[in-house]
């Protein structure tokens, strides 16, 4: 029985490994476009109105409104506001 | 996006609002339920508050957080006194699936491209230089046949990617947007472009791509009259570097990284500006459609986005 169960265990860490071994870690950039990519990407301050669950369908909103009794907070440019960090 | 950084504006926006975020100048133009909802209350671009029937609350073109605050609880207040047909009237649930929003391609990739100045923001078009420092959002949306154009098609290991397709990415997404948004370059100002790809070693089922290349762009900055801002002349001088990969077995591009970044002249000022193409993701950003794709919907003269 002993037997058994350890060569369960064993059968189980050798599927584990395989798993980890296929999992495939992200390509790297270079380190002189790694470093462009990060000055690029938005700074967690400028993040702050990704907290707000900004719709983009005005009749989904509209939906959404009705159902839950809330009014709508339109937000509307000319060019999508939500291109403009 | 600024003003939405107060926390009670985000509080109240979390809380007691729906908030929705909209094109005006498109959503205004179109012939369906979107753009007979928007125009009840809706007429240029400013913060609006209104009922779920079209009802209009309040409207107000700009104003700094502060004021903002108590801008949205005078709105609420007035909501409160509407009757309940007003505040949650019966909305016709199919309406959605009427409207003419564009839609990206089936079996297509949509890539988010973020830009920002790395020096000289101080050529960015906007009244508001703090607005110039942030990064800018756009999407990509390629068919399934120009995606497929990143891909290698024989054993060799190094390709050239579809010249269309990158001049695509050069023409309609190098596009300096932050700030303002504004048509692409136009064709003629497109001087060169180029990526090519480096197959490199993998497991078999992926395929992993290094990429390589220049966007050059030089002319004109708009393509035809009543097309976005004139900036004058511009100069571009992009090198590009990024990696992808595809999975053969689920035929799906799952990472893509491309970063291009160089100098940019603009009406002889100098900048320097960088933009990083990504997988889309789940953020409501990553759900607008390209603008250019917007305005091609609309304007019959607008240039023609898509290459196959």
């Amino acid at each position: 029985m002993r037997k058994v169960i350890c060569a369960g265990l064993w059968l189980s860490l050798c599927i584990a490994c395989t798993a980890q071994g296929t999992a495939r870690k992200p390509l790297e950039l270079s380190p002189e476009f790694a470093a462009i990519r990060d000055r690029i990407a938005p700074r967690s301050e400028e993040e702050l109105w990704k907290s707000i669950p900004w719709k983009t369908s005005l009749l989904e909103a509209r939906q959404v409104a009705a159902k839950q009794g809330k009014p709508l907070f339109v937000w509307s440019m000319d060019g999508h506001p939500l291109c403009h960090g | 996006m600024s003003a939405f950084n107060n926390p009670e504006v985000i509080r109240m926006l979390q809380n007691e609002f729906v908030p929705v975020a909209v094109d005006g100048g498109m959503t205004g133009r179109r012939k369906d339920p979107e753009g007979d909802f928007y125009r009840k209350f809706a007429n240029t671009q400013a913060r609006y508050v209104a009922a779920a029937d079209g009802t209009s609350l309040a409207k107000k073109t700009w104003a700094p957080s502060p004021y903002l605050n108590q801008w949205m609880k005078d709105a609420l207040a007035k909501f409160a006194l509407l009757p309940s047909a007003a505040r949650k009237p019966v909305v016709d649930a199919a309406e959605v699936t009427k409207s003419t929003r564009p839609v990206a391609p089936a079996g297509g990739l949509v890539l988010t491209v973020t830009s920002r100045f790395l020096k000289g923001h101080e050529v960015a078009s906007t009244p508001n230089q703090q607005y110039a420092l942030l990064p800018a959002y756009d999407r990509v949306w390629l068919t399934r046949a120009e995606w497929q154009a990143f891909l290698p098609t024989g054993q060799g290991k190094a390709f050239e990617l579809d010249v269309n397709v990158v001049r695509k990415l050069a023409r309609f997404h190098t596009i300096d947007i932050i700030g303002r948004q504004r048509a692409p370059w136009p064709e003629a100002s497109v001087k060169g472009c180029r990526l090519t790809g480096e197959v490199l070693p993998g497991t078999s089922g992926m395929v992993d791509v290094r990429l390589a290349g220049f966007l050059s762009i030089e002319g004109a900055s708009k393509p035809r009259p009543n097309l976005g801002p004139d900036d004058g002349a511009v100069k571009l001088d992009l090198k590009a570097h990024g990696v992808l990969r595809y999975d053969a077995a689920r035929q799906a591009i799952t990472q893509f990284d491309l970063v291009a970044y160089g100098p940019y002249s603009k009406g002889g000022r100098p900048a320097e500006i960088g933009f990083h193409f990504r997988l889309t993701g789940p953020e409501a950003a990553d759900c607008v459609p390209p603008w250019a794709v917007d305005r091609q919907h609309l304007y019959g003269d607008y240039p023609r986005y898509y290459t196959k």
